[in-house]
């Protein structure tokens, strides 16, 4: 039961970090119709800038901090000189220029740090756990929880509650709409765009003590993002938390229970053998069954 | 002027490998034979992959999933001792074919960027699931022993055979695919990418053409894996990495879309660069990601402004 | 008014989107071989009507009539086979093909199972292209048959647009603001145009040039905030007093 209930915490602290990452990936196709794959990468440099910075000033909050800060100025500048270019352009194009992308921070990465692992320590006061009655819960983890579930809430409040979070959902509904408010567009898309790297930068950090901070560490989570927003619907920040928690709780529980739930069915030596190849593919089943009912996503845009 | 007939293309292809071929053995380079088979493979799967993106405007950032198919369809049936290429590359064709067609219902519903991470989020599924099937190697993948059988002159684990064989199969694919882009429905699938909603209003019900595109298209690089499989010698997860979806499409990108033989000299292109740059730097692609990321930006018609020029002439007939 | 059975009968067909109510209770007939214009102020629910007939857009409510037959289940395809073909508001020919492609395109659509053949050549094909050179003839065009679509005027593109929507004799076209973008002469010959088809097929179109539509449609409904307020013929439309509060601001209109 205690094993159970641990695999949820990890499945929600998974979900959490999932939807950092998705949140800003929806929002920039949402308002900018673009479509980005180096958005793993911003990820990647989350994590590396908290590794360097940790290493500089010995503090795990103040390199948080300065990661967010570093990459959502990265953020900025490639939004001004890539993104501000292909918006309205083909997603062919997008995709072209966001891949040369990926190759340039992995590369880059790999010329300042590397291609060994780096490890990011957890930071002194929470390397202990916490006792939630039942079991005792690494405290590492439910501060990430902590973290992402206050940023979500910001999200939320920053979308539903501000001028800019008008301007957001104004765009995301109808981008030509935005234009007849008078407003700076150019000024809002850099904007938005920063938040996206600062959202997936944090998300980076957080997850840098978690597992191995490697050359294309962004790769792996930008596509659990892609089946998020997928089965969200592209464009709903609402979808975006439902689709995480969807696909973050069926990723931790498939490999954990899949094959304990395979071996009721089949004999084992045929269960150990399937239980691999569906573990990690799990997820895109749920997708798959998720597209026969909802194609656009379960907070699917109106078409018009 | 009087338009060339539809065999030329292919015969020039024919003729440029055999000129190759004969070149490089009188310079004693016979080891070149090799990297030449690999970039016809690569440009057959490029080729197919522009049926789709260049044909029918449907951009796949998986396609090399299919390459993965074809060259597991190959190692399999090798390991479970069945040899003949007569069998196994149809196979890999079919095999290729009936995965599109199962997954191409679901990435097809919706079009356009759903379209993009859907085949993306496909082709990690099929990685995932080979590199979890430990009896065929898991992620260190699997040797590809013997290589097809043909008929007993024929031994493919000798490059230069290979070659040639690789060379014949890639003309005739090309043939066809030549024909097809002449043919009704090719000129379907290009409306297809101009305007969808103009050709359901003449009465096309354009899923069904796309699905069909989607579905020759992985028979034909479903193909080109299985003759990967034999160019290499083995096969692994690899084969189907989104890297690799990533590349095909660079390829037909720097070709120019739309044509057969863009994507084929995209791939000369790529694969020579990767070549040439990889013995200066181990961080080449560092410099491919900032030639993306310039050719999006400032050519995004690839090669393609060229190429137009070309096809203006031949198309006065 | 004749008793002859309609080609197109619309029977309280209402849309919605989200909360916002497009089109509510719409009922409408067209006969065989009459020009029926819709006309209304900006707002007034014309578009979407013409994508509901074109089985493009789905109402949540009522039933579309071809012939005595429901389509409403239709898809837009299925319903370009039976004979519902419309134009575009804004111009939609294949840009890239020639403008003998786009009419080659308009004729293989009808010829079923053809179109999925990937190995005999398009051009090996006679029939195919006399037919398509026909289509082209019929509005005037043929002389341009191997231009680039993308190197025709204006005009030109309408025209092409039409010849696509008249292969294989329709049974009712659909024209969405047929004159858009045009100027006046341009527009007088697409009247000419249309005007010499007349009879041939039964029209349906939207149009915001009424001294265009006057002269050419047999009946008109004006559509005020998604619903009918009148039908009848140009004159009675002209004195209708409901017609000229909703619609032309009280000042009754001057024929020119």
């Amino acid at each position: 039961m205690s094993l159970f209930l641990e695999q949820c915490l990890n499945g929600i602290q998974i979900s959490l970090l999932l939807f950092l990452m998705a949140s800003g990936l929806t929002l920039i196709f949402g308002i900018m119709e673009q479509i980005n794959l180096a958005h793993g990468s911003l990820f990647m440099l989350g994590a590396y800038f908290s590794v360097l910075f940790q290493q500089l000033f010995g503090s795990f909050a103040l390199a948080l901090v300065l990661a967010l800060g570093v990459t959502f100025i990265i953020g900025i500048i490639l939004e001004v000189l890539v993104f501000r270019r292909l918006y309205g352009r083909e997603h062919l194009l997008q995709v072209v220029a966001t891949f040369g992308l990926i190759l340039i921070f992995n590369e880059l990465v790999r010329i300042f740090w590397g291609v060994a692992p780096q490890y990011s320590a957890i930071p002194k006061a929470l390397s202990g756990a916490i006792s939630l009655g039942w079991l005792d819960y690494p405290s590492y983890r439910v501060a990430v929880i902590g973290v992402s579930l206050l940023t979500a809430i910001g999200l939320f409040v920053l979308i539903q509650k501000t001028r800019l979070g008008m301007l957001i959902r104004a765009g995301a509904d109808d981008r030509n709409m935005v234009g007849h408010l008078g407003v700076n567009i150019t000024v809002l898309y850099t904007v938005v765009f920063g938040i996206g790297a600062a959202l997936a930068a944090l998300a980076g950090a957080m997850a840098g003590p978690l597992q191995s901070v490697r050359p294309g560490m962004g790769e792996q989570i930008l596509i659990l993002t892609f089946v998020v927003v997928v089965v969200g619907g592209l464009g709903s920040i609402q979808g975006a938390l439902v689709g995480s928690l969807l696909i973050g709780m069926a990723d931790t529980l498939g490999r954990a229970y899949l094959g304990s739930a395979l071996s009721f069915i089949l004999p084992p030596a045929a269960a150990s053998g399937l239980t691999n190849a569906l573990s990690s593919t799990f997820v895109f089943v749920i997708m798959a069954a998720m597209l026969l009912l909802r194609p656009r996503g379960i907070f699917a845009r109106s078409q018009r | 002027m009087k338009a060339l007939p539809d065999w030329a293309f292919t015969a020039a292809v024919a003729f440029c490998g055999f000129a190759f071929f004969a070149i490089a053995h009188a310079t004693g380079n016979a080891i070149w034979t090799d990297v030449a088979s690999r970039i016809l493979v690569y440009g057959l799967a490029a080729v197919s992959l522009d049926i789709l993106v260049g044909y029918a405007g449907m951009v796949s950032f998986g396609h090399a999933m299919f390459l993965l198919c074809g060259g597991y369809a190959v190692g399999i049936l090798a390991r479970e001792g069945l040899v003949s290429g007569f069998i196994q590359w149809p196979v890999a064709m079919i095999v290729s074919g009936l995965l599109a067609a199962l997954i191409g219902p679901l990435v097809l519903r919706t079009g356009g960027v759903y379209f993009i991470l859907l085949t993306l989020a496909f082709s990690q599924m099929l990685f995932f699931l080979f590199t979890g099937f430990s009896r065929y190697g898991g992620d260190e993948g699997l040797q590809v022993y013997p290589r097809s059988e043909f008929i007993r002159a024929v031994d493919l684990s000798n490059p230069d055979t290979l070659f040639i064989v690789v060379l014949l199969v890639v003309c005739v694919a090309l043939y066809a695919m030549q024909r097809l882009a002449k043919s009704p429905f090719g000129l379907v699938l290009k409306g297809c990418r101009q305007n969808e909603k103009r050709m359901q209003a003449l009465g096309y019900q354009t899923f069904r053409y796309k699905l069909l595109a989607f579905v020759i298209a992985a028979a034909v690089c479903g193909l080109a894996g299985a003759m990967l499989a034999n160019v290499t010698g083995f096969v692994s997860p690899e084969y189907g990495s989104w890297q690799r979806s990533g590349e095909l499409l660079v390829m037909v990108i720097l070709g120019g879309m739309g044509t057969l033989r863009g994507p084929l000299i995209g791939a000369i292109f790529l694969l020579m660069l990767e070549h040439v740059l990889s013995e200066q730097t181990e961080h080449w692609p560092l410099l491919l990601g900032v030639l993306l990321v310039l050719v999006a930006i400032y050519l995004p018609n690839g090669l393609r402004t060229v190429s137009v020029l070309f096809r203006r002439q031949s198309n006065v007939s | 008014m004749s008793l002859e059975k309609p080609v197109l009968s619309v029977q309280n067909v209402s849309k919605s989107f989200g909360g916002v109510q497009a089109n509510r209770d719409v009922s409408l007939d067209v006969l065989p071989g009459e020009v029926h214009a819709l006309i209304g102020p900006n707002g007034a629910g014309k578009t979407t009507l013409i994508s509901m007939l074109a089985g493009e857009v789905t109402p949540n409510d009522g039933a579309i009539y071809l012939d005595g037959h429901d389509v409403t289940g239709l898809n837009a395809p299925q319903r370009a086979k039976r004979g519902i073909r419309r134009s575009f508001q804004i111009t939609s020919v294949f840009a890239e093909l020639t403008v003998l492609e786009n009419a080659t395109l308009a004729c293989q659509a009808l010829s079923g199972r053809a179109t999925y053949r990937t190995w005999r050549p398009i051009a090996a094909d006679r029939q195919l292209r006399d037919s398509s050179l026909a289509a082209l003839d019929k509005v005037g065009i043929a002389a341009l048959a191997d231009r680039p679509a993308a190197a025709l005027s204006h005009g030109e593109k309408r025209h092409l647009e039409l010849a696509m929507a008249l292969v294989g004799e329709p049974r009712l076209l659909l024209l969405d603001e047929p004159f858009a973008g045009m100027g006046a002469d341009e527009t007088s010959e697409m009247v000419e145009r249309l005007r010499k088809i007349k009879g041939t097929t039964a029209m349906l179109l939207i149009e915001h040039d009424l001294d265009a539509v006057f002269s050419l449609a047999d009946r008109l409904t004006v559509l005020v905030l998604g619903t009918p307020v009148a039908t009848g013929d140009p004159d009675s439309i002209r004195s209708n007093a409901e017609v000229h509060a909703a619609y032309f601001g009280k000042k009754p209109v001057t024929p020119c």
